[in-house]
């Protein structure tokens, strides 16, 4: 007499626990379209074609330096342009980075999570006529192991992972403040 | 929260992303520009949002994965001075692989550290052998891990082990209560996967495969050891332990126990190939990876080489290095929250429940393995999978592996008299690499 387990139901639930990462609702609420889902590297729009100007650095002490030397480029880079005249707009959409080095995937995943936001946060001083300005283009990706990624096209799945969200917040915090645009 | 860093930006409902995704699509059908659909049924939407996942499931994951070497039992004394070397240079935990009886394993246990966990692959089953076992471990106070499954033995060799008892499930009644520091059952679900199973199905079939014995066998004093293997569907695989794990608590708290599973993953063979070795190497990692993030207990893993190369030193180091690397950069809670992963896994647990409910109100896994029902569901998902990868599998003619080749890399069958149809591990680019030999 097999024993009946018709009755047995998924009831084990926990609530989503309250947080209180301020940056969330923009991280998760960030338009899908600036990160990247066209060429699936659930970083960044990355359209090789069109960027005429690369930034990047080498032989840093640490990823949080790179970054941080990379974005202040990015930053005085669109400041002379603006002074040339150029649009905001157009500035951007010429400019991309390469950011490698990283020793695992998932501070990976929070620091170019971290850099998006910062980023935006710079552009949108400008007033850009359209959103896409503010997504982070990405030069190459070349470390980002595509195998693992292939097979399921959703946009920045790690958002909401608490582990990475408040590494990522946290990153954000030291970059807004060393780069003094808060 | 000190101050308010992204003031400037509103949030963004869920709502408002599909709007806004809605009016990119420039009149093109949402559901089938941006949704995508898994084998198993499973629409993955672009984006996941926190208004969604107000509820998530409570599960009890193992918080830390220990790594495992895989040893090939032939030579005691080989053997017995690899486990002395690993234990020298912190292993884990081992899992022995043993041909036969004759081979005196207790020789190298008494090397082994009690801390250290034992696993064992044992290709045969025999009361007297693994008394002596439990005797060793007895005096030790520790638990060996003996992944002893008849319905997994029937499964894929067609036929039951070989006992001196009327019936296998008799046999382990008999064992269990004449031992005591053996953890005998196991229930491997990483057959299903090689074989071609989804991950909704790999979930119901595991666990319609552990009520056979929860129906049968009286005593269950350990927990249960489920080998498990991952493919390269990273957030899937998460999810699929994930998954796997709730639905064994809650399953086998209806039978009256209380013990818990033991997830012992390994990269999966079903999508290793011969040729790109560097492309095997990049998949067991990422498979590693997520073994992990789903809250594996136990993991291995194999040389990019393994198909078709004996073990060799060189690329057994470089794996176990790898593995170790993955192992101390990961912990399992660091995927805790992800909506992405959070919704999955409930949508996963839905179906393989659903599953499994079917197959139980049709009579149970082995009624169902006799039927041949089993083995056609799996041959439908298999057929699905093959498709997909036969249209993206590239082959590279600069590559020449044919005079490395040591070890037969292709499925063999072994004539033989079988009472059920066995479920036979393939490989995906099997036909492929067949051809590309020939080219060579």
């Amino acid at each position: 007499m097999r024993k009946n387990l018709a009755t047995i139901a998924i009831t084990d639930f926990e609530n989503y626990p309250e947080t209180n990462w301020e940056h969330l609702d923009f991280g998760a609420g960030f338009p899908p379209f600036l990160r990247g889902r066209e060429t699936c590297t659930l970083f960044g729009k990355t359209n090789f074609s069109t960027q005429k100007t690369i930034v990047s650095k080498n032989n840093c002490e640490s990823v949080f330096e790179m970054l941080y030397l990379i974005l202040l480029e990015g930053i005085q880079y669109v400041h002379n342009e603006i002074e040339k005249g150029e649009l905001i707009d157009t500035i951007t959409e010429n400019l991309s980075f390469a950011i490698t080095g990283f020793e695992n995937e998932l501070d990976k995943t929070a620091y170019l999570r971290a850099c998006r936001m910062v980023w935006a946060k710079t552009v949108k001083k400008f007033n850009p006529k359209n959103d896409q300005a503010m997504a982070l283009n990405l030069a190459f990706t070349s470390d980002i192991n595509y195998s693992k990624y292939k097979t399921s096209p959703t946009v920045d799945p790690w958002g909401g992972s608490y582990y990475i969200e408040n590494l990522t917040i946290e990153i954000a915090e030291q970059l807004i403040e060393k780069l003094k645009i808060g | 929260m000190k101050k308010s860093l992204f003031a400037e930006f509103n949030a963004v409902s869920s709502k408002q992303w599909k709007q806004k995704i809605q009016y990119e699509l420039n009149g093109a059908d949402y559901n089938q520009s941006v949704i995508w659909e898994s084998l198993e049924g499973i629409k993955v939407k672009p984006f996941y949002h926190r208004d969604e996942t107000q509820k998530i499931l409570k599960i009890n994951t193992s918080k830390k994965a220990i790594s495992c070497q895989n040893v090939y039992v032939f030579d005691i004394e080989k053997t017995i001075a690899k486990v002395v070397q690993a234990i020298e240079n912190n292993a884990d935990s081992f899992i022995f692989t043993i041909e036969n009886k004759t081979i005196d394993l207790c020789k190298v246990l008494e090397k082994i550290p009690p801390k250290i966990d034992v696993y064992f692959n044992f290709n045969f089953f025999d009361k007297a052998y693994l008394k002596k076992i439990d005797a060793l471990a007895q005096q030790k106070n520790c638990i060996y891990y003996c992944n002893i499954d008849p319905i997994g033995h029937l499964s894929k060799n067609g036929n039951w082990i070989n006992t001196e008892e009327k019936d296998n499930f008799d046999a382990l009644n008999n064992t269990i209560n004449e031992t005591s520091n053996l953890a005998l059952l196991s229930v491997n679900g990483d057959l299903y996967q090689n074989v071609g199973a989804n991950c909704v199905q790999q979930i119901a079939f595991t666990l319609a495969h552990c009520v056979e014995y929860f129906s049968r066998i009286s005593n269950i004093k350990h927990p249960i050891l489920i080998p498990i293997s991952v493919g390269s569907d990273y957030f899937f695989e998460i999810a699929k332990l994930r998954a796997l794990r709730y639905l064994f608590d809650i399953i086998i708290k209806e039978f009256g126990f209380n013990q818990t599973c033991k997830l012992i993953v390994f990269p999966t063979k079903r999508n290793k190939t011969i040729y790109h070795a560097s492309e095997n190497e990049l998949k067991i990692q990422a498979e590693c990876e997520s073994a992990i993030l789903g809250g594996a207990d136990v993991i291995y893993t194999f040389p990019s080489d393994f198909l078709y190369k004996k073990t060799n030193y060189k690329s057994t180091i470089k794996a176990q290095k790898q593995l170790e690397m993955v192992v101390q950069n990961c912990d399992s809670s660091q995927i805790n929250g992800s909506y992405f992963v959070e919704n999955l896994t409930l949508e996963i647990a839905e179906k393989a429940l659903k599953m499994f409910k079917k197959i139980e109100q049709d009579g149970g896994f082995l009624t169902l393995l006799k039927e041949e029902k089993i083995q056609q569901k799996i041959k439908e998902s298999a057929e699905k999978e093959q498709k997909n990868f036969d249209a993206t599998y590239k082959i590279d003619s600069i590559e020449k592996i044919k005079n490395e080749i040591e070890l037969y890399p292709f499925l063999k069958i072994n004539p033989r008299k079988i009472i059920v149809p066995p479920l036979l591990p393939k490989r995906l680019a099997e036909s492929h690499e067949k051809k590309q030999l020939e080219l060579e």
